[in-house]
């Protein structure tokens, strides 16, 4: 497993070292995140590989853009389950990714933090 | 001032595109999470720009970009792309989307890719009708290796494609964008490949056929 530390200096690359920018994306992440995260329960709920898969997409992308690469691979196992038409056997890769989650969302609020100071 | 919607089921990246957008030009950018509301706003206000994802639930950006083209051909396109989805954007170009923007590229291509099509779109320098009634002209340059000059010679040359059957003022603007970037591709690369970038495909469309007869470099 890959060490479970955003990679910031990806993340700072990606917004071409704008710290500002950065913030502001991991904002309107930690916003998407839980709504996403709801939306994957859903549509596991009801059955809705469409859902599974744009939701796991959507997840990924982000997270790969922020340099959580650590974090994608029950996003994007999520993601290939829904494009293969099925949500069968997507709540373990869910369960893991909600496990996961908060020591995300802890590293980049912490990051606003530390910007704010 | 341009008004530009950005299309896009994912908060983050609608938040990222308005703000790149915000900081490097004056625009009045809207933003909506899928293509129903983005269609329902461009019924209503005509942007000047469509910035859209290609996938999102419901109607996706191809059948958005199929909709705004039966309906609203003059509004340029640009999709938002994915890596790994490099064959729906070239399907995109097909299908009459003005460019495209790798989404891991958004930082360093947005504002010049706006840019250029926000110039390309106010070109108004003599009447259209006019120019669809002239029959032939020949036009040489001899650039050096400046791209400003690349720049100035599109722009130039911008009027005159209104003479060829496009279709539509978007379609002069994706042909122009296309000029530029196969003029780049002779001034870096020294020739005039264009089985390389999806967007050339419309110099064939258009029935232009290559277009290194027009230029030459010193």
């Amino acid at each position: 497993m890959m060490s479970e530390q955003v990679d910031w200096t990806a993340a700072l690359a990606g917004v071409n070292g704008d710290r500002r920018l950065l913030r502001m994306v991991i904002d309107a992440f930690l916003r998407e995140c839980v709504e996403l995260q709801v939306k994957i329960s859903k549509a596991i709920a009801n059955d809705d590989a469409k859902l599974l898969h744009r939701c796991g997409h959507t997840l990924k992308g982000t997270m790969m853009s922020m340099g959580a690469d650590a974090w994608c691979e029950p996003a994007m196992e999520l993601e290939e389950l829904g494009a293969s038409g099925t949500t069968d056997g997507a709540r373990e890769p869910a369960d893991r990714l909600n496990s996961r989650l908060p020591l995300l969302l802890e590293q980049l609020r912490t990051f606003c933090v530390q910007q704010d100071d | 001032m341009f008004n530009i919607i950005v299309v896009d089921d994912a908060l983050t990246e609608r938040d990222l595109v308005s703000e790149l957008l915000s900081r490097d030009m004056e625009c009045t950018i809207r933003t909506a999470g899928n293509s129903a509301a983005a269609l329902d706003y461009i019924a209503a206000q005509r942007p000047d720009l469509v910035l859209t994802d290609l996938q999102m639930p419901g109607m996706n950006g191809l059948e958005l970009l199929q909709a705004i083209k039966d309906n609203y051909p003059m509004i340029p396109v640009v999709l938002m792309t994915v890596q790994g989805t490099e064959q729906n954007a070239a399907d995109a170009m097909k299908a009459g989307a003005t460019s495209y923007i790798p989404k891991h590229r958004m930082t360093k291509d947005l504002s010049g890719i706006v840019t250029r099509i926000i110039a390309a779109s106010r070109e108004t320098p003599c009447s259209p009708q006019l120019m669809h009634r002239l029959q032939s002209a020949i036009t040489k340059f001899v650039l050096s290796n400046d791209t400003a000059q690349l720049e100035s010679v599109v722009a130039f040359l911008q009027p005159l494609l209104r003479c060829l059957p496009l279709g539509d003022e978007s379609e002069r603007v994706r042909v122009g964008l296309a000029l530029e970037a196969a003029l780049s591709n002779a001034l870096y690369h020294g020739n005039m490949d264009t089985t390389k970038t999806a967007g050339m495909n419309c110099f064939a469309n258009a029935g232009i056929g290559n277009p290194g007869v027009i230029a030459g470099f010193t």
